[in-house]
């Protein structure tokens, strides 16, 4: 009889030292954890969009730039261009400011180009 | 790394957006590996030299530990001697020489947990930072957030139940030599298989989370490239050329971003759980041929003791793969990207 009952005794120690560690750790705060780890993903994810997004309207900027000058180069005009883009996911070109000498025929060709290739109308265009 | 190098030089992406985060005081990472096997074969080349310390202490254990079981069975036949007082005394001597290498195994077994958790915490920003730029929205988020929640899980698991718990195991198993009883013993195979099943159903619930999230979330993003494809198609052709061009460059010089720092993680997180884990594995094979030797001439409950802390080895071999293998599974998800 006294056997049994130290036997069972030792048994319900060795429960609580087993699950003791266990009702320490019951306040585990789950909402703020998770509000944390929302806005450290949105932070990641937004900055990576933000990388992107800037490198696409760089090289956006820089190849319709290229393009211009290629065509100006073409009727024999130096000029200085610069490409102002849309605030799109997809950014488009919208305007553009070009400065040098032009005459006026190979102006009005500029502009048709511009126009008609990149859908950049006259009011868009600045010459300086 | 000479890809992102050459695209960055080609002003597609600046190679700075992206840092690699480099483990703190971990000098084994490769600086700059040919391709991944390389950085790999570099990886365990340096690990190998650093296991013959351990191998040396290990040997010499389990030398002591078949000299006490050898000891045990050979004073058991002598006459007038009990039985229990033998196994009692043979119990204390195994625990006590085995006490001392279990706990520093132990202690490097959550040091290596908690390091490859924070290097997580350091490099899964930057890859799902990497994987959105390069269209992944939605999967990067919804691997990173995923990844997160499952390593701050399983970390904080063994770290605060399942290492104790290996003292308590270990415990019951010596009391069980001691003693002979049955029930003990039953409690120990018990707190095993728990220890066990923990860690799988937290793995197999990952890898589920992880297939499901590649299917809906991959199909999400590239619902969303095939619209921006589809807007792009649309425009003017000069200008849609030009926006086809350089999304497409974009998107290539994120991805070349995100695998180089994919493949550096993965062998950053290599690098801090190679030794360690080859260093706990050496120790439970060794007490694992220990109790195959000791099976010879030893005696049940001492032989069965032996088989019980390479059983604690076992697990604890379990839990640092267990960590690696979820951030290397989630880092292979990073890199295969949307679709």
């Amino acid at each position: 009889m006294a056997g049994a009952v130290l036997k069972m005794v030792t048994g319900l120690v060795m429960a609580a030292v087993i699950l003791g560690p266990l009702e320490k750790h019951w306040d585990l705060d789950l909402n703020r954890r998770f509000q944390e780890l929302d806005q450290q993903v949105s932070a990641a994810v937004a900055k990576g969009e933000e990388i992107s997004q800037n490198a696409l309207r760089q090289r956006i900027k820089q190849e319709t730039e290229a393009y211009i000058l290629d065509k100006a180069a073409r009727l024999g005009l130096t000029l200085e261009v610069r490409v102002d883009l849309s605030d799109d996911d997809l950014p488009v070109p919208v305007g553009v400011t070009l400065r040098g000498a032009v005459s006026p025929a190979a102006r009005a060709e500029l502009e048709a180009m511009i126009r008609q290739d990149l859908g950049i109308g006259k009011e868009g265009q600045v010459w300086v | 790394m000479n890809l992102l190098n050459t695209l960055s030089m080609a002003g597609i992406l600046p190679l700075t957006e992206f840092p690699v985060p480099e483990p703190s005081g971990n000098l084994w990472v490769p600086e700059q590996p040919d391709s991944f096997w390389e950085g790999v074969r570099e990886i365990v080349l340096k690990a190998l030299p650093e296991l013959q310390p351990a191998l040396a202490e290990g040997l010499w254990a389990c030398l002591v530990i078949l000299a006490v079981v050898l000891l045990v069975a050979v004073v058991r036949t002598f006459p007038g001697s009990t039985e229990q007082a033998v196994e009692l005394a043979g119990a204390v001597a195994t625990g006590t020489l085995l006490l001392r290498s279990t706990h520093s195994l132990v202690g490097l077994g959550v040091d290596t947990v908690r390091q490859l958790s924070e290097y997580g915490k350091l490099l899964l920003p930057v890859m799902a930072a990497a994987l959105a730029g390069s269209g992944g929205t939605v999967t990067s988020a919804a691997l990173y957030g995923g990844t997160v929640i499952f390593d701050t899980v399983l970390s904080s698991l063994i770290t605060r139940f399942l290492v104790p718990m290996i003292y308590v195991y270990l415990c019951l198993c010596v009391a069980n030599q001691a003693l002979g009883e049955d029930t003990l013993k039953k409690l120990a195979d018990l707190l095993k298989w728990l220890m066990t099943w923990g860690l799988k159903i937290i793995l197999y619930l990952f890898t589920g989370y992880i297939g499901l999230t590649g299917v809906v979330s991959g199909t999400t993003d590239a619902a969303a490239m095939k619209a921006a494809k589809l807007t792009v198609s649309g425009m003017i052709p000069v200008v849609g050329g030009i926006l086809s061009d350089a999304s497409e460059a974009v998107l290539i010089g994120a991805d070349a971003a995100k695998n180089a720092v994919g493949i550096y993680g993965m062998l950053a997180v290599l690098a801090i759980w190679l030794r360690p884990f080859l260093e706990i594995g050496v120790q439970y094979l060794l007490l694992k041929a220990t109790a195959a030797v000791c099976g010879i001439f030893g005696t049940k409950r001492s032989v069965g003791l032996v088989k019980d802390y390479s059983g604690a080895m076992g697990l604890l071999l379990a839990m640092t793969g267990a960590c690696c293998f979820l951030l290397l599974v989630s880092l292979i998800c990073f890199l295969k990207g949307v679709g």
